[in-house]
């Protein structure tokens, strides 16, 4: 079984089980990262994980979570400045998409 | 397009451990832990890939591709590790020339620009595909300026990469098969940039090889636009007189009043405006080669002064007295016959008989299109790199039409039209539609032309039934004998061929055709 999405550009994107199966390891120990980041307010961390997966997410089929890595990326002029509230609304949202996609 | 899905057993297992050791630990050094299963896989691959890119995920994706498609991978996590590693002889297959590098635009510990010169320094010719981020664009574009093949944008799909990827293999194979053929080449033949396969140019190489050596006058024919300046050029570049000037001049671009002035010099005050003397083109190409280009076109006048300077190696400016011994080798072209120029007066017999002493003919290149798509392919490269412009491909109906074209310009028409489409094509291919369609013919025309001094057998055929009925009269019987045919099947093959075997019809040298379009038998007088 394949998983088949469209990537950024629209084109047809085809991942193998066993490669997306990999990539969730990684994308666990990704995830686990943003959240000490988030904890102890390492901006600069935050920042680093969240470029990375708003644009390697696609790739593996992971579109939700993508958009919601960009939407929190979009902050990170502003981290210190904006809501704590926000920035765990934002994380929130990460994970939740993180989980809905990655348990399909 | 090539996907991800369905790759092999060992790049499964080599996937697999790189997997298990990225969880553990995201930054670590990605390929120290594959070596030994990428040097078993290294037997099988047919090309090798580096990778320098700090992030797991990218290189996990593009190494399932890259070894699904028989590539060797090593990554490398930052510019340190690749310094340390790949050229500190820290990696086992640190000597092997990779075929494809992919390299990140951003590294922990540096700049992936930077690193590209670097990358450029140590592995030449090979094709550097720079890995960006989305929306980073100015600096991918920067890139290519500094000399990477090209970019690629994350989140990238399987199609874009393996587009890429052929795209640069095939560069590469151009690039490799270009230096080897001139390596080749120059390994026997310093022949300019000449590059030909077809066996009428070899023929013309081996007679350059053979002339080069000696001091004969070449006579060089050939349309226009065939190359003939470049073989005198290498005639004199493979000759003794190498290192001496070789002087280039084109008869017919010189006013008739000039051209003695111009090529044996004039004294001072030899006529108004002589100011001073002035050497001429064969004073000027002494110990070296004088190539006289259109020598069809030179006055007649002149042509006997020149064949004065032939008989006695000496010359005499205008407006001078003294004879001047000259030691120049002369090297003559022209598009014309020079036969027929003499027949018409306008050219010396005796002159050509001097100047064709060693005569090349260089074959237009309509007939020999064996060469067409090799030096479509050689300006590609030239102008790719002359515009710093991403070597462009032909698609096949590109190249149907580059071989059905009628090359009237020949060698000089492809060079400006591969320009033009190297500079103008607006996709990484170059495609039927950026050639002129104008210029293209049926390639069964091209085929008709090469072969149109050959009749065809069933010409040859008509020819000789007509001979021999001539010969007999007309008469079917002692024809049919003399053929070795039965009369029915001289009949047959006259009806055949569409003959009237009439005694008005065979006295003339041409088959006529009956107005019914083959023989009536009945109506045969000779029957």
């Amino acid at each position: 079984m394949t998983d088949t999405t469209k990537n950024q550009s629209g084109a047809e994107f085809t991942v193998s089980p066993q490669i997306r199966q990999k990539y969730l390891k990684i994308l666990d120990a990704e995830i686990e990262t943003l959240k000490v980041a988030v904890l102890s307010d390492d901006f600069k961390k935050m920042a680093n994980i969240l470029h990375r997966l708003k644009g390697n997410t696609p790739m593996y089929g992971f579109h939700k979570l993508g958009q919601s890595c960009l939407e929190f990326y979009s902050k990170k002029d502003h981290f210190d400045t904006v809501d704590p509230n926000e920035i765990q609304k934002l994380l929130f949202k990460v994970i939740e998409s993180y989980e809905s996609e990655a348990c399909l | 397009m090539i996907e991800v899905v369905g790759s092999s057993k060992l790049s499964s297992k080599l996937s697999s451990k790189l997997s298990s050791k990225l969880t553990s630990n995201l930054s670590s050094n990605l390929s120290s832990n594959f070596s030994n299963e990428a040097s078993a896989l290294e037997a099988v691959s047919h090309h090798r890939a580096i990778i320098i890119d700090d992030d797991a995920s990218v290189v996990l994706l593009m190494s399932e591709f890259l070894e699904s498609n028989s590539f060797s991978v090593t990554a490398y996590s930052s510019v340190q590790d690749f310094k340390r590693r790949a050229l500190g002889g820290g990696d086992s297959r640190s000597g092997a020339t990779p075929d494809v590098i992919f390299c990140d635009i951003k590294l922990p510990d540096g700049d992936g620009i930077e690193l590209l010169s670097l990358l450029k320094e140590e592995f030449h010719r090979v094709p550097v595909v720079m890995i960006t981020a989305y929306g980073n664009v100015e600096l991918a574009v920067e890139a290519i300026k500094q000399g990477a093949y090209d970019f690629l944008e994350k989140p990238f799909s399987p199609s874009r990469l393996s587009s890429i990827l052929e795209s640069a293999l095939r560069w590469r194979e151009l690039v490799n098969e270009n230096t080897d053929l001139k390596k080749h080449i120059a390994a026997d033949l310093k022949l300019g940039g000449v590059v030909c396969i077809s066996p009428a140019m070899n023929a013309v190489y081996d007679l350059v090889r053979r002339v080069a050596p000696t001091d004969s006058v070449v006579l060089i024919t050939g349309e226009s636009g065939v190359g003939k300046e470049q073989i005198a050029r290498a005639i004199h570049d493979n000759s003794s007189r190498a290192q001496k000037p070789f002087i280039s001049i084109n008869c017919s671009a010189i006013p008739d009043a000039l051209v003695e002035s111009e090529l044996f010099g004039h004294a001072k005050g030899s006529f108004t405006g002589a100011l001073s003397h002035r050497k001429g083109l064969f004073e000027e190409a002494e110990g070296g080669t004088l190539f006289l280009d259109e020598i069809g076109d030179l006055n007649v006048s002149v042509q006997a002064k020149l064949l004065r300077v032939l008989q006695e190696r000496s010359i005499r400016a205008v407006g001078d007295n003294k004879q001047k011994r000259i030691d120049v080798r002369i090297i003559t072209a022209t598009h014309k016959i020079l036969q027929n120029e003499i027949k018409e007066n306008r050219f010396r017999e005796d002159l050509f008989y001097r100047l064709s002493v060693i005569p090349i003919h260089i074959p237009p290149l309509r007939q020999r299109p064996e060469d067409i798509l090799l030096l479509a392919r050689h300006f590609v490269g030239v102008f790719s790199t002359a515009y710093s412009i991403p070597v462009k491909e032909f698609t096949d109906s590109a190249k149907r039409k580059l071989i059905s074209m009628p090359w009237k310009g020949n060698v000089r028409e492809l060079h400006n039209l591969i320009e033009r489409a190297v500079v103008l094509s607006a996709e990484g291919v170059i495609d039927d539609y950026d050639i002129p369609e104008s210029r293209a013919v049926n390639i069964e025309e091209s085929l008709k032309e090469v072969e149109s001094g050959l009749p065809s057998l069933k010409e040859v055929e008509k020819r000789y039934l007509l001979k021999v009925l001539k010969q007999f009269d007309g008469k079917t019987e002692p024809a049919a004998i003399s053929l070795g045919l039965s009369r029915r099947t001289l009949y047959r093959k006259l009806a055949e061929l569409s003959l009237d075997c009439r005694p008005s019809s065979i006295g003339h040298s041409q088959p006529q055709l009956s107005s019914a379009g083959n023989v009536d038998v009945q109506n045969d007088r000779y029957h």
